[in-house]
């Protein structure tokens, strides 16, 4: 059986069908939800063992990136989400489905309505579309199973990418990194443009206690294909393009569990 | 009472966007008493109480985390002044509706408007009040769409009364009063007045107000066209209409990937597997000229529109950008009246292309920025767009009598009334006053659930014909689609922004974002259940008849009522004249550099070869994950790229090549010349990635002063450059726009903008592993020089105007040789012969060959053979022409690689790359000058990096 996977979409939602694509690679059965459709009950997330949210400019990005659909998600959809955590299924927010994740609360802590953290204006003050090099943290996060330790190049693109949160909560989610902006060497970076926001302690990506929940800037679904990366032409690539192990992982751990 | 919510950064946490003003206030305006910025968020609510405002600012506004708020008190302190910049009222913010969803989410029923916009704390002791007003006036606020706000506003409601429709007594003007009844509003000739007094007479009534408004509209240079399609006596001899010269030309090559051309919203070609792919390119100068920002993003809303109004219904899968500017550094003074300086109007066209292709998830990948002091009084802004479609839909649709008229997306306001009348005139010191109606702010998240909704509803069969609310709105899209049928419209139907339009207006506004469908009666219910689902409004608007008529009623009362017959061929056509003297300029005789290595550098740092990745980084090239060949890449992911490849279908290596070429400079000298540049220039950089000039078509953007003589003169070399382009390589225009309005005019001053021709070009290719790449792949590789170029034709080229002058002996592309060397270029690529090729274009040689080094991390030697002049051969311009690197010298049966695959075209063997860091010239294997990659690549890099940092 190949595992459910809600690509969950609303209005300005723009990486959902390249998403969608990354996941039916690796493995998944894929749905464009629109969220109207989950809030008057047409679906629910209860059907899906996968919940992703999508990059794109949700509602604009109005107020805070990603804010208002945390709003909406935190107002109507909040039982079926924790619901879903307490199911043990898991949650992938790329981009702008990051800062979803992080401003319901949802990141750092799986507590939904208690923003801890933040994703700020990058310290450039522009959109910044770059390829860039993570360092893969030792982490519970089912994702990045066998990935730790590794670099990944993958892009990012956008204008509110900054990891910000204050120096008691960056403590306490040291252990749920899971990945950090760094140089070829792989040593994380606060450089620009090797970290291309200014993110504190080089923060890409980030996952709740459990493994279960991981949010991240740069675009996985973007390097699924050998031809994506922008210098194929001169690289002699090893085993598989870097996104795809994650959306595989999360496949694979659902078909596991 | 309003309740004013204000949200600020805590003091630890940078605020870019203050940074960021602080830059533009030191690079643009010099000055340097501002020591720091701090911004703050204002949003305004109108119908709740204190409490609900600490509640949305607890919620939505303010996060703790790293932010303050305040409740109706300032926030921002112990600043030397404070400055909140608003939207005008009657401006659409778009986030007012985010601000009311978001509220409505939260339980806040009694919300009856909000608004938001930002306040600036400017900090520094020397500050005096004289630099505050020059922030404003010439950097925060412009007065088109924005105000300083000094009071609290009393509402945010905007109401009206509607206006009532008026008749307009024309059967009794004289021809001064005709005219005056033209001026600034239909911008329509005497002898078009008088043709349409002669209707009303013959009809026995007067006209209204909106009957005249749909005539002109109608009539605009901007939608018929009129000088394309005049008949035009050159130089006392008559010649086949613009328009049907091309058109002919592209019915001759007959081409058979072309499925629709010059008929539909886009030109659209066959792609693989069942899908067919489109394209389109469009101007927006003239609103871009008043409102740089607002003007990019509609002019980027519209050509997406076009590409969504193809067939019925594409998706947008590429955007694409060209701009001509005036220098940045032009001074202030340098400006003609009522116009806006080049810093500005760059950065801001640069910030509204951005934000509508990044928010939409349109990658925007392709594109370039001219510079030349005669753009000082109006910029030439070019934005194309490009989609995928199945094959079987890809037809425009006909509607019937019968099928319903429905609109879709945004609602209709008071914005970009007399859009299409006005780009069409000349632009005047009175221009930014009269026309500021004529321009908006887009909104791309309403664009995008609307297209998401066309994408749906046509996959899904309930889409007879679909067409673009652009210029003339309403009055065009549903004059043009019931051409052949007839429409009746109930215009009191169309739902509004606010109250108080009178039915004219609602009849020609632009506001953006809409579309009209023509749906069969019985998929209208299908049609708006989609379009609930996304969150689109959809409203019948009318239907169409087959009384061949344009009706329109607003309560009841007929507002218009005009036969097709004459709205569409009642304009009586133009017979122009036009005369073509070639230009008295002269070829300087320029003496032998003596620094070599600095002139290379100067040449890299010229305006229009320096690198403009700073501008491309802030697009997003990689969104729908099918790029295959990025604008900049090579090792340090730097170096430029010749075309965009893109792999639409997931998965699959079919791939589509995205290119153009423009040089207004080269039109100056002789426009025929300049256009074949343009062309091959296109063709060239389509090829140089890999792609096959037999699957290529191409798209002409045609940017001209107003047609008097002279300039006709010019536009008619310049199509003919067009016909012997496409009938030589075989390539056909499959679309196009003219945009004939770069005048600038006072009582003393006429400026012509140089004229410009864009070709674009597009096509497709099996296999996107069969490409090449700009980037040296690796030392000791070979390099050739393939194509024709005559050295000492250096006219025009950065090179010339570095030393000062123009010059006359412009490059000449020879059409006997260009096919030959595109075929064969693409047949090695093709074959896998190719490491990396890079067209040249402006820089000549030297520039190309930096490029490629930039790439690789490698250096190169090359040796300019005996005879030649070092300068000319480094530093011409000719189009067309290719260094190409060569993975070793050695053929199949070991002879030399390079004449077996350029046999019989142009081709010279000039070098190889090197592992130093190092440009090396040679003349007859003497070493002329050295230079190091990174002195090149620093000047390069700067003149971008000073003015976006």
């Amino acid at each position: 059986m190949k595992p459910k996977v809600c690509v969950l979409r609303t209005d300005g939602t723009n990486c959902d069908l390249e998403t969608f694509a990354a996941f039916e690679k690796a493995g998944g059965d894929c749905r464009l939800v629109h969220i109207n459709r989950l809030r008057n009950k047409e679906e629910k997330l209860a059907d899906y063992q996968i919940l992703a949210i999508p990059g794109g400019f949700s509602y604009g990005d109005d107020v805070h990136a990603g804010k208002i659909l945390a709003v909406e998600l935190t107002s109507f959809l909040q039982e079926q989400l924790v619901e879903f955590l307490a199911a043990g299924k898991p949650i992938l927010g790329i981009c702008n489905g990051f800062q979803v994740l992080v401003r319901t609360g949802i990141l750092p802590d799986r507590k939904i309505g208690e923003v801890s953290a933040a994703l700020v204006g990058n310290d450039s003050g522009r959109f910044e579309c770059r390829w860039v090099t993570l360092f893969t943290e030792n982490t519970p996060c089912i994702f990045t199973e066998g990935l730790a330790g590794k670099c990944l190049n993958l892009p990012v693109a956008h204008a509110e990418g900054k990891f910000y949160a204050g120096p008691e909560t960056l403590k306490k989610i040291a252990g749920q990194v899971v990945f950090r902006y760094a140089g070829e060497n792989g040593w994380p970076t606060q450089d620009y443009p090797l970290n291309p926001n200014g993110s504190l302690n080089a923060i890409a990506g980030l996952c709740d206690p459990t493994g279960l929940v991981l949010g991240l800037m740069p675009h996985p679904e973007r390097f699924v294909e050998h031809t994506q990366h922008p210098n194929w032409r001169r690289r002699d690539f090893v085993g598989e393009p870097h996104g795809l192990a994650i959306f595989r992982n999360a496949v694979r751990y659902v078909k596991k569990a | 009472m309003i309740q004013e919510v204000r949200v600020m950064n805590r003091p630890e946490v940078p605020d870019p966007a203050g940074e960021e003003t602080l830059f533009e206030i030191r690079q643009a305006l010099g000055i340097s008493s501002v020591k720091k910025i701090r911004t703050a968020r204002v949003y305004r609510f109108e119908g709740i109480g204190e409490e609900d405002a600490h509640l949305l600012a607890q919620k939505l506004l303010a996060e703790d985390v790293f932010q303050i708020y305040t409740v109706n008190a300032p926030v921002i302190e112990g600043a030397r002044a404070v400055v909140e910049v608003a939207y005008k009222p009657g401006v659409m913010n778009p986030e007012a509706a985010s601000l009311m969803k978001a509220a409505r989410d939260l339980g806040i029923s009694s919300l009856q408007a909000a608004d938001s916009s930002r306040e600036y704390g400017f900090y520094g002791a020397g500050i005096i009040p004289g630099e505050i007003e020059t922030v404003i006036n010439r950097l925060l606020v412009n007065p088109t769409v924005e105000q300083v706000v000094k009071v609290k506003p009393a509402t945010l409601i905007i109401k009206g009364q509607p206006g009532r429709t008026q008749t307009i007594p024309i059967r009794e003007m004289d021809d001064g009063q005709l005219l005056e009844l033209s001026r600034d509003k239909l911008f329509l000739n005497l002898e078009e007045m008088r043709t349409i007094q002669d209707y009303f007479r013959a009809s026995g009534r007067d006209p209204t107000d909106c009957e005249l408004e749909t005539i002109a509209q109608t009539w605009s240079e901007h939608c018929v066209h009129k000088t394309f399609k005049a008949r035009l006596i050159v130089n006392g001899e008559e010649k086949t209409p613009l328009l049907k010269r091309l058109q002919q030309a592209t019915a001759e090559i007959d081409h058979p990937l072309v499925l629709s051309a010059f008929v539909d919203n886009s030109g659209v070609m066959e792609f693989y597997h069942g899908w067919a792919i489109c394209g389109k390119v469009e101007t927006h100068n003239s609103p871009s000229a008043i409102e740089p920002y607002g003007g990019a993003m509609t002019g980027s809303g519209g050509v997406f529109r076009d590409i969504m109004g193809t067939g019925q219904g594409a998706r947008v899968i590429a955007s694409t950008d060209m701009f001509c500017f005036a220098p940045p550094d032009t001074p202030r003074e340098d400006i003609p009246p009522g116009c806006l300086h080049p810093h500005y109007l760059l950065r801001r066209v640069v910030a509204g292309v951005r934000d509508y292709g990044n928010r939409m998830g349109i990658p925007t990948n392709n594109g370039s920025v001219h510079f030349h002091r005669d753009f000082r009084a109006k910029p030439t802004v070019i934005v194309g767009a490009y989609g995928i479609l199945p094959k079987d839909r890809c037809q425009k649709g006909k509607p019937r009598p019968g099928d319903l008229a429905l609109v879709i997306g945004g609602r209709t306001g008071r914005d970009g009334i007399h859009g299409a009348t006005f780009s069409s005139g000349e632009m005047t010191e009175r221009t930014m006053e009269v026309n500021a109606s004529a321009v908006q702010i887009g909104h791309p998240i309403e664009e995008k659930r609307m297209s998401d909704a066309i994408l749906e509803a046509g996959a899904a069969g309930l889409i007879r014909a679909i067409t673009d609310c652009g210029a003339g709105g309403f009055s065009s899209a549903l004059g043009e689609m019931g051409a052949q049928t007839g429409v009746r419209v109930q215009l009191e139907r169309a739902p509004l922004k606010y109250s108080g339009l009178k039915p004219w207006e609602i009849w020609v506004s632009e506001s953006q974002e809409r579309m009209v469908l023509a749906v069969a009666p019985e998929n209208l219910e299908r049609i708006l259940e989609i379009c609930r689902g996304f969150n689109v409004e959809a409203t019948v608007l009318g239907e169409f008849t087959g009384d061949r008529r344009l009706v329109v009623t607003y309560q009841g009362e007929t507002v218009c009522d005009l036969d097709m017959e004459f709205l569409h061929h009642g304009l009586p056509p133009r017979v122009m004249r036009a005369c073509w003297q070639e230009s008295a300029g002269e070829e300087p005789a320029l003496a032998l550099p003596e620094d070599w290595a600095t002139l290379y550098c100067r040449v890299m740092g010229h305006l229009n070869v320096c690198s403009k990745e700073p501008i491309v980084r802030m697009y997003d090239h990689g969104v729908q994950g099918s790029n295959a060949l990025p604008p900049y890449g090579g090792t340090a992911g730097d170096a430029p790229n010749d075309a965009v490849l893109l792999t639409p279908l997931d998965g699959r290596r079919e791939a589509v090549v995205i290119s153009h070429g423009l040089n207004p400079v080269l039109n100056q000298i002789d426009p025929y010349y300049g256009s074949l540049w343009a062309a091959a220039e296109a063709a060239a950089n389509a090829v140089a990635a890999g792609a096959d000039p037999r699957e290529t078509v191409l798209i002409d953007n045609f940017i001209w002063p107003f047609p008097d003589e002279e300039s006709l003169g010019a536009l008619d070399r310049a199509v003919d450059a067009c016909v012997d382009f496409a009938r030589a390589t075989g390539m056909p225009f499959i679309s196009g726009k003219d945009s004939l309005s770069s005048t600038y005019r006072t009582k003393d001053l006429v400026l012509k903008i140089p004229p410009v021709l864009c070709v674009s070009a597009f096509g497709r290719l099996p296999d996107v592993t069969k490409t090449a790449s700009a980037d040296f792949k690796r030392a000791s590789s070979i390099l050739v020089l393939v194509g024709k170029r005559n050295p000492a034709e250096m006219g025009g080229s950065a090179y010339y105007e570095l030393a000062g002058c123009l010059g006359k002996n412009l490059p000449r592309i020879d059409l006997q040789a260009l096919p030959r060397v595109l075929a064969a270029v693409h047949r090695a690529i093709a074959a896998g012969k190719v490491l990396a090729c890079h067209d040249i274009s402006e820089g000549g040689l030297a520039a190309c060959l930096a490029e490629m080094c930039f790439g690789g991390g490698v250096g190169a030697r090359i040796d300019i053979p005996a005879g030649e002049r070092p300068d000319f051969f480094l530093f011409n311009e000719t189009a067309g022409c290719f260094v190409v690197e060569l993975a070793d010298g050695g053929g199949e049966d070991g002879g030399n690689a390079a004449e077996e695959l350029f046999a019989g075209v142009p081709c010279l063997p000039i070098g190889a790359t090197l592992p130093e860091q190092q440009i090396v010239v040679c003349q007859e294997g003497k070493e002329l000058f050295r230079v190091d990659l990174n002195e090149l690549k620093e000047t390069w890099k700067k003149p971008m990096l000073k003015v976006f940092g």
